[in-house]
């Protein structure tokens, strides 16, 4: 089991303005699973998602990673996932304007891949999946949308991370673009068997995904 | 390392007209330093000239006695001629030394024709030798006519400063009458031709100072002591590294050195003053410089939180992302010191090739000419101080953000 979660709370906020984001929430993700979370605005993907991805953490339960119980407050633990095991997709993209998308790539594995030319071959190598071989050296600004959100598909990538979490990874993109997105996440899936989770409104990409987590008001709904 | 470099530098250009603000900041700041520090530099050099070359000279030899009371021009503690001679050759044989001469300070009245006097305060000298002490500076300089012969059978000339001079209506070719106690405590007087007269630079000074031939002095006194010797170094800004060997020469004598800032305690005064003027003015302006500059890269921090959440997110740790945007900060402060330097030493030397000249000091009556002066190391030391600064002014909101949780970060609008 990849992920494991037991009777995650998270609140925020106190008093009168206290939400509960995610309420008691067990789940199980396996190895390589190509995963969605679904449910309106304000139901807990996004808290989910952060929690999941170490960029937040839970008030109470317990969170396995590949069999570690994790530790919130230890933060050489969390860093050390977050840079060889976890990767991230924004639906801004985040790409830094100042690098190209070869060195945007290979920034996401600087501690990962410490060898700069083993780094530099892969990053190329993703490029090239994500079909952007002709595009190593532009910068963001000179990209559109869809080929920015591919470059950061490439960078979750590096240094073959067992799992990528992308919130609303399609939320800025035209529907054409979307599905090319979806499409490559899916064939990345199944080449490297990395676990794929992301959150979407769109319920024409549930019917691409193995699983469904579906959330209402912190809760799942129905898995 | 390199890569982190490498990510500054493109964070600077990325916004070049918030970096230039910062850097024009800095350029600005170092310039005034450079320039400030440069007239500071210029002050203590001209002062130290018309002090050394003004007639005190790099050190000067009295008996140990006259510290203790204060009192050089008390004759009975002056050293006689024997013992002055040797002094005098063998300060002469040290080859820092550029020339030792002998002084021998009285007071008495001067006086021309019969309803004519005034009290004076003379200096025996042996006037080539101090005529080459004063070279290349204004304090000593002729009004009218010129230095006596000392060397001529005949010691019986004066040169008069000039405000004695004018009190006297004496001329070039004149005679007058020089009354004095001898050391005995009899009275003698002398007569003595007018060769010249002089600007000592100093008001009150040119009211009472005369010259006269060291012979003439002893002559007048009976005596054939001298006051003082007066000590001229090859450099002139080497009194403290050869202090001690006048001293070891000096050892096993009756006599004592004192160095000129000791025989004038008004300058180290200044010299503090002028620090501290310059260290508030600093400090004060540095302030102002790192809130302008923090401002900036405040800014800067800012509008990249979404990048730093990234950053973290993908296992980038704090003191890396710290090393980026100090390095920033260093890229920014660096290149505005060399900037401000380089404008500080080009603009030092425009005003020194201007010719500006400056109204007389306070106490003093000759004009000078405005120098800058820059050092290579208060070169230095811009250049440490503004990379410090910006290093500083890049470290306290990066530190600032690192604290907030990645979601935080990320989610940062």
């Amino acid at each position: 089991m990849l992920i494991k979660l037991s009777n995650i709370n998270k609140i925020f906020g106190s008093g009168k303005h206290k939400v509960h984001a995610l309420k008691a929430l067990s789940l199980d993700i396996e190895a390589g699973a190509f995963t969605a979370v679904s449910g309106p605005s304000g139901s807990g993907k996004s808290t989910l998602l952060n929690i999941i991805g170490l960029l937040d953490s839970a008030n109470s339960g317990k969170y396995h990673f590949d069999g570690a119980l994790i530790n919130a407050d230890n933060e050489a633990q969390i860093n050390h996932l977050r840079a060889f095991d976890l990767g991230f997709i924004f639906q801004n993209f985040n790409l830094l304007p100042v690098l190209t998308a070869l060195e945007n790539v290979e920034m996401s594995a600087l501690l990962s891949i410490p060898n700069a030319k083993e780094r530099k071959q892969q990053a190329a190598y993703f490029l090239t999946q994500v079909g952007l071989n002709d595009k190593m050296s532009a910068f963001p600004g000179q990209l559109s949308g869809g080929q920015q959100q591919r470059v950061s598909v490439a960078r979750a990538l590096m240094g073959q991370s067992k799992l990528i979490l992308a919130d609303e990874p399609t939320a800025n993109l035209d529907s054409k673009n979307t599905f090319h997105l979806i499409e490559l996440m899916q064939s990345l899936n199944q080449k490297f068997n990395t676990a794929f989770l992301f959150s979407t409104h769109d319920e024409r990409l549930l019917g691409k995904v193995n699983t469904i987590i579906k959330l209402l008001d912190g809760e799942i709904e129905h898995e | 390392m390199n890569k982190w470099f490498n990510l500054a530098w493109r964070n600077v250009v990325r916004n070049k007209r918030r970096s230039m603000v910062a850097i024009w900041t800095l350029t600005i700041v170092s310039m005034f330093i450079i320039i400030a520090h440069g007239y500071i530099n210029f002050t203590f050099w001209g002062l130290t000239r018309v002090i050394v070359q003004g007639g005190t000279g790099n050190m000067q030899i009295v008996d140990k006695r006259t510290i203790d009371q204060h009192e050089i021009e008390l004759l009975a503690l002056g050293i006689n001629t024997k013992l002055a001679d040797k002094t005098v050759a063998d300060l002469e044989n040290m080859p820092p030394v550029r020339r030792a001469m002998k002084r021998l300070l009285f007071t008495g009245i001067i006086s021309k024709d019969e309803d004519l006097s005034t009290v004076f305060r003379a200096s025996g000298i042996q006037s080539l030798k101090e005529k080459r002490l004063h070279q290349g500076n204004s304090s000593g300089s002729f009004v009218t006519g010129g230095m006596f012969n000392d060397t001529d059978k005949n010691p019986y000339q004066v040169i008069l400063a000039k405000g004695l001079a004018g009190k006297l209506s004496a001329k070039v070719g004149d005679n007058v009458v020089l009354l004095a106690n001898t050391v005995e405590g009899g009275i003698n007087a002398i007569d003595a031709k007018v060769t010249g007269t002089y600007d000592t630079g100093i008001p009150i000074t040119n009211q009472l100072s005369i010259k006269v031939p060291i012979k003439l002095a002893q002559t007048l006194l009976l005596t054939d002591k001298v006051s003082n010797i007066v000590v001229q170094l090859r450099d002139i800004e080497a009194t403290e590294v050869n202090l001690p060997k006048v001293e070891n020469l000096l050892k096993n004598s009756k006599l004592t050195v004192r160095p000129w800032y000791e025989i004038k305690p008004y300058f180290k005064a200044v010299e503090t003053i002028y620090y501290s003027i310059f260290t508030i003015m600093g400090v004060i302006i540095m302030a102002v410089a790192l809130l302008s500059v923090s401002n900036v890269l405040a800014t800067t921090v800012n509008e990249r939180v979404p990048e730093i959440g990234t950053l973290r997110a993908f296992g980038i740790k704090k003191w890396q992302l710290r090393l980026n945007f100090v390095f920033e900060g260093l890229i920014i402060g660096f290149t505005g010191a060399v900037l401000g330097i380089v404008l500080g030493f080009v603009l030092s030397f425009i005003i020194n090739q201007a010719g500006i000249i400056m109204p007389p000091p306070p106490g003093r009556s000759t004009e000078y000419p405005l120098l800058i002066l820059p050092t290579f190391f208060m070169g230095l030391w811009v250049l440490l101080m503004m990379s410090i600064l910006g290093m500083v002014s890049s470290y306290l909101p990066i530190n600032n953000i690192l604290k907030k949780p990645v979601v935080v970060q990320l989610n940062h609008v």
